[in-house]
């Protein structure tokens, strides 16, 4: 260990400590810190991480309200917000009646999303898992995704114990399953089957510690459904999310950019705005993709970066910041992917 | 799930872990040497002798086995054991043994259950340092995990000194002794893992 790369470093702990876990282990890597020594830090970091974590810990009803806010912040999406106030107000009266005395309807909660890649089906269910966490339906309030390869197996018995496996991390959570209609892909002697006869009796003997949200295409669904009726009954609530809009993909241009801390030009914006009305319906755009904007504006950054430095410094705050059309380039390579 | 194996170099991990797993019904390994993914007849006795050694610190790319636990109306529930580098007392000069003990301090933060080896055989003795590795060791996984400190080689405590003296120290529930070699304990430690699932909160 060579001291004199590390002249401020002395054994003394009130001088220099690692301010998180991960810093920890780099000084242990680095010879920095002794191992034990490292065990002391850690357990340190553990012990006031706990702190904050219990000195801030949310009340049931701010958890409530921040999930609700988050809601209205995203972009569009009326029906959906519409559905998820009907879901709060529906679950708030059930309790309200349970107070009461009066019987109350204790039926699972069981979701199926519909609506085309990148028009925030994931965001929203995170949001409704907060949201029901805050209203006492589930314990945990956190969202495991899964896709159908962490349902299916590949050997007799294999898929019942990832299925049983899956549906045990989500206990107390949202378990939210992308594209649910490939479990049924294979016909009747796939092995799909056997995960959804899983979820069947998880969503039956496992209501209130469990939600489980099915998503996917909307033709796609509609048929899964209807051939798996078991899921069907099962299912509360049917939220359909609509194809963004050209002006509703700019404003989550809009939002993203300001983010990271960028903005568009005014050129970029009116030709986002024209491009995408242009495309509408042409290319897998035409779904009202946001993720697709998100691409565009990561490797818009990118392109970016790589202009100012072949234009060389110095750069005002303005020119860090502006993303021109010429950097977005959606025509350009590496982002069309027709689907 | 990860249960994951701690303690100071040479207490006994790697072939607890290897015999444990066999114990439980061992469903696949990964890490160690590329190789060792699915044992075949004599794959256990050749992992034994590949990563079991008096040497200390020989593990450096350390075992992870997938075993079966058996429990209750959950039915099989699939859990990893693993294995980390041992921590010892002092600083370390490879650069090599110290990355793989970062990596293995990484894993403890990350545990579902700890198993905290500690050697009790009598030529074990240790140091007031090594037994401040230790201690240090105990407060930080009872922070992380349900833990529980294995008095391994207890075979050789004859007259139960050593596993007496941890009882006074870490308090009675907190240890069990065993054996990593004649499987002393074995069924005990299956039991505590049983009631931790059966207690974790949904």
């Amino acid at each position: 260990m060579s001291s004199t790369s590390h002249p401020a470093w002395s054994p003394d702990p009130g001088l220099l400590q690692p301010a998180s876990s991960k810093e920890v282990l780099q000084w242990v890597e680095s010879g920095r810190l002794p191992p034990v020594e490292a065990l002391g830090h850690l357990r340190r970091l553990k012990s006031e991480a706990a702190l904050t974590k219990a000195t801030t810990r949310s009340t049931a009803g701010d958890l409530v309200a921040s999930a609700l806010a988050e809601l209205d912040d995203l972009i569009g999406l009326q029906p959906v917000k519409a559905l998820v106030r009907e879901l709060k107000a529906f679950v708030d009266i059930q309790a309200r009646r349970q107070e009461a005395g009066l019987k109350s309807d204790q039926h699972a909660l069981h979701m199926v999303f519909t609506g085309s890649p990148g028009t925030g089906k994931t965001t929203v269910a995170r949001i409704v898992a907060r949201l029901l966490q805050g209203l006492g339906v589930l314990a945990r309030g956190h969202l495991v995704e899964a896709e159908r390869a962490d349902l299916v197996g590949e050997y007799i018995g294999h898929t019942a114990q990832k299925t049983r496996e899956l549906i045990r991390r989500a206990l107390g959570g949202v378990l939210f399953i992308d594209e649910a209609y490939s479990l049924a892909r294979g016909g009747e002697k796939d092995f799909g089957r056997e995960a959804i006869d899983g979820l069947v009796k998880a969503m039956e003997d496992l209501r209130g510690q469990l939600v489980i949200i099915l998503a996917g295409y909307p033709v796609e669904m509609q048929w899964f459904l209807a051939t798996n009726p078991g899921l069907r009954s099962r299912i509360a609530l049917h939220v359909h999310f609509p194809d963004y809009t050209p002006q509703e993909l700019v404003a989550i241009a809009r939002h993203m950019v300001r983010e990271r801390e960028y903005a568009l030009s005014r050129e970029a914006e009116l030709e986002l705005a024209r491009f995408l009305e242009q495309q509408r319906d042409r290319l897998p755009i035409h779904s009202g993709n946001a993720r697709w904007v998100r691409n565009l504006l990561e490797r818009a950054i990118r392109r970016q970066a790589v202009r100012l430095s072949q234009h060389g410094g110095p750069f005002s705050r303005e020119a860090l910041m502006t993303l021109t059309w010429n950097d977005l380039d959606p025509q350009g390579g590496g982002l069309w992917r027709p689907s | 799930m990860e249960a994951v194996l701690v303690g100071r170099p040479n207490a006994g991990k790697s072939l607890f872990l290897i015999n444990f797993a066999d114990y439980l019904g061992l469903r696949g390994l990964e890490g160690g040497a590329a190789g060792h993914r699915r044992p075949r007849g004599g794959g256990l006795s050749e992992l034994r002798r590949k990563f079991v050694s008096p040497v200390p610190n020989r593990v450096r790319e350390p075992l992870a086995a997938t075993v079966s636990l058996s429990a209750g109306p959950a039915g099989g529930i699939s859990l990893v054991l693993r294995d980390t580098v041992g921590i010892p007392a002092h600083g370390v000069p490879e650069g090599e043994i110290r990355r793989a003990v970062a990596q293995g301090l990484a894993q403890l933060l990350q545990a579902t259950f700890i198993f905290h080896l500690i050697d009790v055989s009598p030529h074990a003795v240790p140091t007031p340092a090594e037994e401040a590795v230790d201690r240090e060791l105990h407060l930080l996984a009872q922070q992380i995990a349900p833990s529980l400190i294995l008095a391994n080689k207890a075979e050789a405590d004859l007259g139960g000194s050593r596993v007496r003296r941890l009882k006074e120290l870490y308090g009675p529930t907190s240890v069990l002794p065993v054996s990593a070699l004649t499987r002393l304990g074995f069924r005990d430690v299956k039991h505590w893992l049983v009631e931790q699932l059966a207690l974790e909160p949904p």
